[in-house]
């Protein structure tokens, strides 16, 4: 017993609870909660059913320019993060039904309107999901003017449209440009061992399904269209930023709003419609005729070459100096595009090469460093303003899961290996080693 | 036990990750080092079973996955008290939700997490002494549990404890003496006749 408040403050401290965590539980974690703040950072990209990081990169290669991909980007977040109906079993009628309706779903139709910062113009997407694993994507924006064909009428602004049909089932992809009739099928090599489950987490219509336990804050009532809507925002830790409105008497989604990370944008989603007949035609991965075929295949053996001519690029796009961060944020992307203006207008087909070399290279440098991230390792940036060439300050360095010493990356691009990691500098994140324990002391938590 | 919040170069050093860990997920994770055995213990303090502690400090951390990029602070001491703000939410949730605390101190007694520990070693019958403090915590109000896990099992200063709660450190201290006094008597009425036990 305690007689005062600091006889129970004296008694605390004596306590004697295990305070060890399940054995790695905190490496599991972490790599949950950098894939959760992957996916809330909009990293998807429409070529890439995969759910995991690795799917932003293969839309990387894939889309026409940053512009597309940022847009692109948008829908991607919308189902990077999936729709959670947050529901409290029993409390509300609405809520019983959309249950009853969401766990009876087979297939789901809605529409999504993008807009972002980057894009002048919103990006409307029409979204076709069928259980379990297929979706489809028909992506419309308008054409910028000075891109429009002249004989095209000034009044009405062209629009072009991309369709991308998934089967995260099969792991397999078929973007189609109807402007062009081209169909790139989509192959993916060497996937990560967790893609496919990666991948079936990030089916929407599985989303819904398992999202009547969703945890939730009531948003009160408004109108949406005429209608009297229920909102509610989602406190689940992958759902969070998307705020769900459905009709107050049936139940039915009639509007989700999603607020992209980084400042980005916002997605709203509408024109739900469950279950409808959807031919599966919509979601076929044959090319349709007369259609020309490319294959894209994504590799995803990733190499310490393909990080170093990856880091190359990238710092040689960004006028030579490495930039902020290698995750593709707004920021970074606006750098890149700068960087064009300031180049020799290439010829088309130089534009495609070099297009392809960076896609092929970022890809390659985003790859390595979530696959050595995803596997427990430690992946450490620390280049934001070091000059490509510097040969004394480190970009980067990493460390695989079982690997005895860290691969040192300086300005230069040269590598060496090390017992111990650099010490960062005091601007610098401290290295965040997989086992929580960070190697020089510096991210030991203050005591 | 405790964690102090006073103001060192490690934290300002902190400052830097938590406006970069919005964007950066190495900043991220370097934060999540700081702070995963934090978490694990506060939770651990309020839950008793190790296996639950661990899904709610999931939970915590996934959800500051993708709340951070709202989160508007800028300093390593605005981040650590969201941080807790998060940990009583999913903490006082799960209890909320189960409703199985009771089933969480037999848990936790019959496994024997729940003992004496430096000079005091356990003698057999006063094992039980310990889940019967947690069971006494765990009547209290939901705020004042998290008041007193906060204050004495993490040695979490009031004026912290009153960002993370939204109270002002001197109603908290009043708080405290009430929530103690409360915890004084559920205990002597559960332990009748055993005032002035293990003493430390």
């Amino acid at each position: 017993m305690f007689d005062s408040n600091e006889d129970f403050e004296q008694l605390t401290r004596n306590l004697n609870i295990d305070r060890q965590p399940p054995p790695g539980h905190r490496q599991e974690l972490k790599r949950q909660m950098l894939a959760a703040f992957a996916q809330a950072q909009a990293d998807q990209g429409p070529a890439c059913p995969a759910g995991n990081r690795h799917a932003g990169l293969k839309g990387l290669s894939l889309m026409r320019n940053w512009k597309i991909r940022a847009a692109a980007a948008i829908v991607l977040a919308a189902m990077a993060a999936g729709v959670y109906l947050f529901v409290d079993r029993g409390t509300t009628v609405a809520f019983a039904d959309v249950k009853e309706q969401i766990d009876g779903a087979t297939t789901m139709t809605m529409t999504a309107t993008s807009t972002m910062k980057l894009l002048p113009r919103p990006v409307i997407t029409k979204m076709f999901f069928k259980y379990p694993g297929q979706m489809r994507q028909e992506i419309t924006m308008e054409v910028p003017p000075g891109k429009q064909p002249a004989t095209q009428p000034a009044a009405k602004p062209q629009t072009q449209t991309t369709i991308c049909i998934f089967d995260m089932q099969k792991m397999q992809a078929l973007i189609l440009d109807p402007n062009q009739k081209i169909a790139m099928v989509v192959e993916y090599k060497n996937l990560p061992k967790n893609a496919m489950e990666d991948a079936k987490r990030q089916d929407f219509l599985a989303q819904l399904k398992k999202a009547v336990a969703g945890k939730h804050e009531d948003l009160g009532e408004k109108t949406i269209a005429g209608k009297k809507v229920k909102g509610y925002r989602s406190l689940d830790g992958r759902m969070i930023g998307m705020d769900i409105w459905v009709d107050a008497s049936t139940g039915v989604p009639v509007q989700i709003d999603q607020t992209l990370p980084n400042d980005m944008g916002t997605v709203t989603m509408t024109d739900f419609v469950i279950n409808p007949k959807l031919d599966d035609s919509l979601f076929s991965l044959a090319a349709p005729e007369g259609y020309k075929v490319e294959k894209q295949s994504f590799d995803f053996h990733v190499t310490e070459e393909g990080l170093i001519e990856g880091m190359r690029l990238l710092a040689t796009r960004c006028g030579g100096v490495f930039p902020k961060t290698l995750t593709p944020t707004p920021e970074l992307i606006k750098q890149l595009e700068q960087d064009k203006k300031t180049r020799p207008k290439p010829t088309a087909a130089q534009a495609e090469a070099e297009r392809k070399e960076f896609g092929k290279a970022f890809t390659s440098l985003m790859a390595f460093q979530v696959s050595i991230a995803n596997a427990g390792g430690e992946f450490i940036y620390v280049g934001e303003g070091v000059k490509l060439g510097d040969k004394d300050t480190p970009v980067l360095w990493y460390k695989a899961k079982d690997a005895k010493q860290y691969t040192i990356v300086y300005g230069d691009l040269h590598t060496e290996q090390s017992d111990k990691a650099p010490k960062p500098a005091a601007s610098t994140p401290a290295p965040s080693a997989g086992s929580g324990q960070a190697p020089n002391g510096a991210s030991t938590p203050p005591q | 036990m405790s964690m102090t919040a006073t103001k060192t170069g490690a934290e300002s050093f902190g400052d830097d990750i938590v406006v970069r860990a919005r964007t950066d997920p190495q900043a991220l994770g370097s934060l999540y080092d700081r702070y995963y055995d934090k978490v694990f213990r506060y939770c651990l303090h309020r839950l008793f079973v190790t296996d639950v502690a661990a899904d709610v400090t999931s939970s915590v951390f996934l959800s500051v996955a993708t709340h951070i990029r709202r989160f508007e602070g800028t300093t390593e001491a605005d981040f650590r008290n969201w941080l807790y703000a998060i940990s009583t939410h999913e903490v006082d949730s799960w209890i909320r939700s189960t409703k199985r605390r009771a089933e969480l101190l037999r848990a936790a007694a019959m496994s024997g997490r729940l003992k004496l520990a430096g000079g005091c070693e356990p003698q057999p019958d006063r094992n039980t002494e310990w889940p019967e403090l947690y069971q006494a915590i765990a009547k209290l109000k939901p705020k004042h549990q998290a008041l007193i896990t906060l204050r004495y099992f993490e040695g979490v200063p009031y004026e912290q404890i009153a960002q993370i709660l939204h109270g002002t450190p001197a109603g908290l201290r009043v708080m405290t003496s009430r929530a103690l006094k409360k915890l004084r008597k559920l205990l002597k009425r559960s332990q009748p006749g055993k005032a002035g036990d293990c003493h430390v």
